[in-house]
């Protein structure tokens, strides 16, 4: 009965190491499992979807320090709203400009914690060559083990807002709405070099 | 009320900048810059679609800038080189150069040879187009026709290969050039018309049918279609012809050109979703 205890605690114990590693470290964006998600109101009637589908990046991380920092590439040619047409449209001068714009930059400047939890992130998005800063909530988090390639992850959920005339897509404003919600979602691989 | 009105791409790139070019080239009339009607006309959809906001220059930037300047030099180049082959050698050039800044940007991210050949490509459309719409600077009524056709050939060319921005900004162009022709049709006497007219037009309405060549899917093989208009508004016609008889014969020449790349694209795309 004894030797079960402890079989049972063990196995909870392991299956549950969320944060129970020292989570720190650089961490590799895992472009499988990171998109940027945005919404728009079209016209009025109802909300558009449309995510990116290339993203590329590291941060870094240190949760007893209460520290970190991001940097996130996102390949504006990448837009998918569903709709080839529609994605043709968004990718010309009207909206993403993504011909001369081709990249859209985020770069952290501050990361508050709750606890050992990034609560939110602030940092400096460049769309369309203009920067402006933006705040992201982080509404999930969690450092562990992937249990499938046993590799170090960190993964976070967070949500922000954006004015489009802010970045100088004014086209069709305000019949496409000014108000970007932002829903992003992001998985890291604990770089090799931290494991040595 | 009047906000809503004045979102409607209608109003934005057809009757505001119709007016105001009408408004305009009738005013300044008076004062021989009726040419002007034509940038007036652009700068209200401007203000209406876009802004004036110069800070970050991307493509359709430099191209507004660009035309407020043309149209601000225009003039000067009558005033100041003496030689008619002299100013004409200066917008060769200035064609030229201006065409390589607006697009340096979209360039630099080809391959050398894809950015030789496009470089070479799209200032020999500009030049050439700059020149068959100077060559037409002192004939009002044959350059009011060209505008017309080119500019909304050009606008619904852009509009349908992705770029809504640039079709209303390319229709707008038309729509003020459309003014300026009824005005004529309607006063039956001739407005001056000069560079300030021809000069902005003819830029405008070829950058913003480069720029929906490299920054939205307008095919480039459209483009040499694009001459056919100011070439056309050069046919000779009778001379007993009344002034207002070669203004709907010239006008309708030079808007079934314009229809031409229009009828095509429309075609071989859809249309635009947004």
């Amino acid at each position: 009965m004894i030797r079960l205890t402890v079989c049972i605690l063990v196995a909870l114990l392991s299956s549950g190491s969320t944060q129970a590693f020292a989570a720190s470290g650089s961490y590799t964006l895992d472009p499988a499992h990171t998109y940027l998600h945005f919404s728009v109101s079209h016209l009025g009637f109802s909300t558009l979807y449309g995510r990116f589908d290339k993203t590329s990046g590291k941060f870094s991380l240190d949760l007893k320090a209460k520290t970190a920092a991001a940097e996130v590439k996102i390949d504006a040619t990448s837009i998918s709203t569903g709709m080839q047409k529609r994605d043709e449209h968004l990718l010309s001068p009207d909206f993403f400009n993504a011909v001369e714009y081709p990249v859209i930059t985020f770069k952290s400047t501050t990361v508050k914690f709750n606890g050992e939890v990034p609560a939110s992130i602030e940092g400096d998005l460049t769309l369309l060559g203009v920067t402006r800063p933006v705040s992201l909530n982080v509404t999930a988090f969690k450092c562990g083990v992937n249990p499938i390639n046993q590799k170090k992850l960190c993964g976070l959920d967070a949500t922000g807002k954006i004015k489009r005339s802010d970045f100088g897509m004014k086209y069709a404003l305000p019949n496409i709405g000014d108000d970007i919600k932002l829903i992003i979602s992001a998985e890291g691989y604990q770089a090799q070099e931290d494991f040595e | 009320m009047i906000s809503e009105i004045l979102d409607n791409p209608v109003m934005q790139s057809g009757i505001v900048p119709f007016c105001v070019a009408a408004i305009t080239a009738k005013l300044l009339g008076y004062f021989r810059l009726s040419g002007l009607a034509v940038i007036a006309g652009f700068s209200a959809t401007v203000f209406l679609i876009s802004d004036f906001d110069f800070g970050n220059l991307s493509v359709v930037k430099k191209i507004i800038l660009l035309g407020l300047v043309a149209a601000a030099l225009a003039p000067m180049l009558d005033l100041l080189l003496g030689k008619e082959q002299l100013r004409r050698y200066v917008i060769m050039t200035g064609c030229a150069g201006v065409t390589l800044w607006v697009f340096d940007a979209v360039l630099q991210y080809r391959d050398i040879n894809e950015m030789v050949l496009y470089s070479f490509g799209m200032i020999g459309f500009i030049v050439l187009l700059s020149l068959l719409m100077d060559n037409l600077s002192l004939k009002p009524i044959r350059a009011g026709a060209a505008g017309m056709g080119l500019g909304l050939g050009v606008g619904f060319s852009a509009g349908l290969s992705s770029s809504a921005l640039l079709g209303q900004l390319g229709l707008s162009v038309g729509m003020a050039a459309c003014a300026y022709v009824l005005i004529h049709l309607l006063g039956r006497q001739l407005l001056p018309c000069g560079r300030t007219f021809t000069l902005p037009l003819s830029l405008l309405s070829g950058l913003i049918a480069l720029a929906a060549v490299m920054l939205a899917k307008l095919h480039w093989f459209y483009l040499p279609i694009l001459f056919i208009i100011p070439a056309i508004a050069h046919a000779p016609l009778p001379p007993q012809w009344s002034l207002r008889t070669q203004i709907v014969v010239l006008s309708l020449l030079t808007l079934i050109s314009g229809a031409i790349p229009v009828l095509l694209i429309l075609h071989d795309t859809g249309g635009l979703q947004v």
